[in-house]
């Protein structure tokens, strides 16, 4: 237990050093959580004006609300602030570990040591040990967007689910209708929930295949069941009531952001059925090879894949903002063999085979949801792959380094040696990265720069001098709100809200405090006053035209937004 | 060429080494309608296109 606290400790430094600084910059989504959160916290109500609303409306999309819930007593405690806002995620990114060092101990542990006696206790150990230090891990624990408290409580909900197995053996007269492991699953599974959309794919995808894989085992304890269910909905319901109001609140940006959405599968049908109509193919013949739910299928088993790709796993990883880190991946290389094995392993000795499946299985439902939508392979949607990923992973190292135990003391040391260096050196690599080349080459898709031209804005607000805000590098209404902090009641008086909500399902601020933010600012066509404030993005203010007041910098010394007024 | 992907092929041997019973012969039967199909279409686009 003393070992486990040491890689916590190591997991809450990794996770928790500089956070407020890096990533550089605050997403619009974490700006928008730790704002709703601030307003919740002072008022009840979120930015719409909702009294403790399950979903949260922002920039035209609907947020699940968890995010801003667990920020509220840390922003009460440190003020409204990158670091506020991001500590839920990293402190229970580090509540993950813990929670895969005991699944680790049930899933685990007893198929090895029946394998080989005394011989692997260090399981569980190396399964948080390897989450510890895992970058995909330590990257979403660093940030305010959702995953990295999903993962916590989908992870703490299988964990019930397995752990309620054990408790099944009772003594005549106990109470048969109440099985705590299984009410924490289903707590668990509720938070995870409100924590995330991919959730709502992710969670009833586990509960069958734990349903299927243990199903001998459940038909007979059927009565254990009723409560955690109710209970479950119970937490659900006041989602499930508002949804029927409103289903976006069920679904968020699912519809924009699916394969069904993208015109790509339907543009390839089209060109196959015309150039079967060319060959003079009877259409029966062409739409039974050509057809819609053969294309998708196609479409999406592809996506699917391409999570488990060495590729994205890696070298690449994800290639959409903001979860790139250019030319890596979020695995440590040296995982691979040990997974590999792991996996072999698996299918061969060990643990129990319904254990077995079911890792197996947990691994395999986990990029589902993200293979649904167009933009994969996606880090945050398949991101609940890592802790089957880690689980695995730990059973070929913990093999590997109980053999290494029957080698000469000096093989061994050798061995240890390797593994060590090899994590870090990936470990050093990640980090170089994290905090030297993502700063240089995408502080953009970390909004870099609201900060900074907030903090130059200040004085302009407070002589009320009309400003024209660009709309580009995020939403800016959210980051004026977050960082001046606007007081609740300020800013339900001055923001204006446009109705119109455009083909992605964005929607749009059109200004706040007597800021205008035009939807699209083209220079051209921005009102010209003498006295104004003009900021740009980049180079979108004709600078023949205006003298430059101040400017605010990439940290590679590129313009982000230029101050300017007319030339007198 | 998804089925042909190096994920696939060890994720199939995995499953039907860990399946019993009702869900193995399931299992099976899917890959063999997966297989049966993919190569009938494979045939009708060799022949009509002279491609994939």
């Amino acid at each position: 237990m003393k070992k486990l606290f040491v890689v916590l400790g190591l997991a809450f430094i990794l996770r928790t050093v500089w956070l407020g600084s890096f990533p550089i910059g605050l997403y619009s989504d974490e700006a928008a959580f730790g704002y709703n959160a601030y307003l919740l916290l002072n008022t009840g109500r979120d930015e719409y004006g909702r009294f403790w609303p399950v979903s949260l409306e922002s920039f035209g999309d609907f947020k699940p609300p968890m995010q801003a819930w667990l920020a509220m007593p840390f922003i009460k405690i440190f003020g409204l602030s990158e670091f506020a806002v991001r500590f839920p995620s990293a402190l229970l990114g580090t509540g993950t570990i813990a929670v895969v060092y005991f699944l680790a101990g049930i899933l685990l542990r007893p198929g090895l040591a029946a394998a080989r006696p005394g011989l692997f206790r260090s399981a569980p150990l190396a399964a948080a040990l390897l989450l510890a230090i895992n970058p995909w891990h330590v990257f979403m624990s660093r940030v305010a967007m959702l995953v990295a408290v999903e993962v916590f409580f989908v992870s703490l909900g299988v964990l019930g689910l397995i752990r309620s197995r054990e408790s099944g053996v009772r003594s005549k007269g106990e109470n048969k209708y109440f099985n705590w492991w299984l009410i924490l699953s289903a707590a668990s599974f509720s938070g995870a929930i409100y924590s995330y959309y991919g959730s709502r794919v992710t969670v009833p995808l586990i509960l069958s295949i734990f349903g299927l894989v243990y199903y001998n085992e459940l038909k007979n304890k059927w009565k254990e069941l009723v409560v955690p269910i109710l209970f479950g909905l119970i937490l659900l319901s006041p989602l499930l009531i508002q949804s029927i109001k409103v289903p976006l609140i069920l679904t968020g940006r699912a519809r924009t952001t699916s394969v069904f959405f993208n015109d790509n599968v339907r543009l390839q049908l089209w060109d196959a059925h015309t150039k079967a109509g060319l060959k003079k193919i009877p259409p029966f013949i062409s739409r039974f090879f050509d057809n819609k739910a053969y294309y998708y299928s196609r479409d999406i088993i592809g996506r699917y894949v391409s999570h488990f790709s060495p590729k994205f796993l890696f070298f690449r990883g994800d290639s959409h903002p903001p979860f790139k880190i250019p030319m890596l991946g979020y695995l440590h290389l040296i995982d691979l063999p040990f997974f590999v094995l792991g996996l072999w392993k698996l299918r061969s000795g060990g643990a129990p085979r319904n254990d077995k499946l079911f890792l197996i299985l947990y691994l395999l439902v986990s990029p589902f949801v993200a293979s649904l939508t167009f933009l994969t392979p996606a880090a945050n949607r398949s991101f609940n792959m890592v802790i089957p990923w880690t689980l695995i992973t730990a059973y070929g190292l913990t093999i590997v380094l109980s053999v290494s135990r029957s080698l000469p003391a000096a093989a061994g040391r050798l061995l240890f040696g390797f593994l060590a260096i090899s994590y870090s050196a990936s470990m050093v690599i990640f980090a170089y990265k994290y905090v030297k080349t993502i700063p240089q080459e995408l502080p953009h898709y970390w909004h870099y720069g609201r900060r900074e031209l907030v903090e130059k804005l200040r004085p302009y607000i407070a002589e009320k001098r009309q400003i024209y805000l660009t709309n580009k590098g995020g939403p800016p209404y959210i980051f004026l709100a977050f960082y001046l902090p606007i007081k609740p009641e300020e800013f339900h008086r001055t923001v204006k809200r446009n109705s119109v909500i455009n083909e992605l399902g964005w929607g749009h601020v059109d200004g706040i405090l007597g800021i205008t933010i035009p939807r699209e600012f083209q220079w051209e066509e921005v009102p010209k006053e003498r006295e104004a404030l003009y900021v740009g993005f980049e180079d979108e203010i004709s600078q023949s035209q205006v003298d430059i007041l101040d400017r605010v910098y990439y940290p590679n010394g590129r313009p982000v937004y230029t101050l300017a007024k007319l030339k007198q | 060429m998804y089925i042909l992907s190096g994920f696939t092929i060890i994720v199939y041997f995995l499953l039907r080494k860990l399946l019993s019973g009702r869900a193995r012969k399931a299992y099976l039967f899917s890959w063999r309608v997966i297989f049966l199909y993919e190569t009938m279409r494979i045939g009708y686009r060799l022949i009509v296109f002279g491609k994939l």
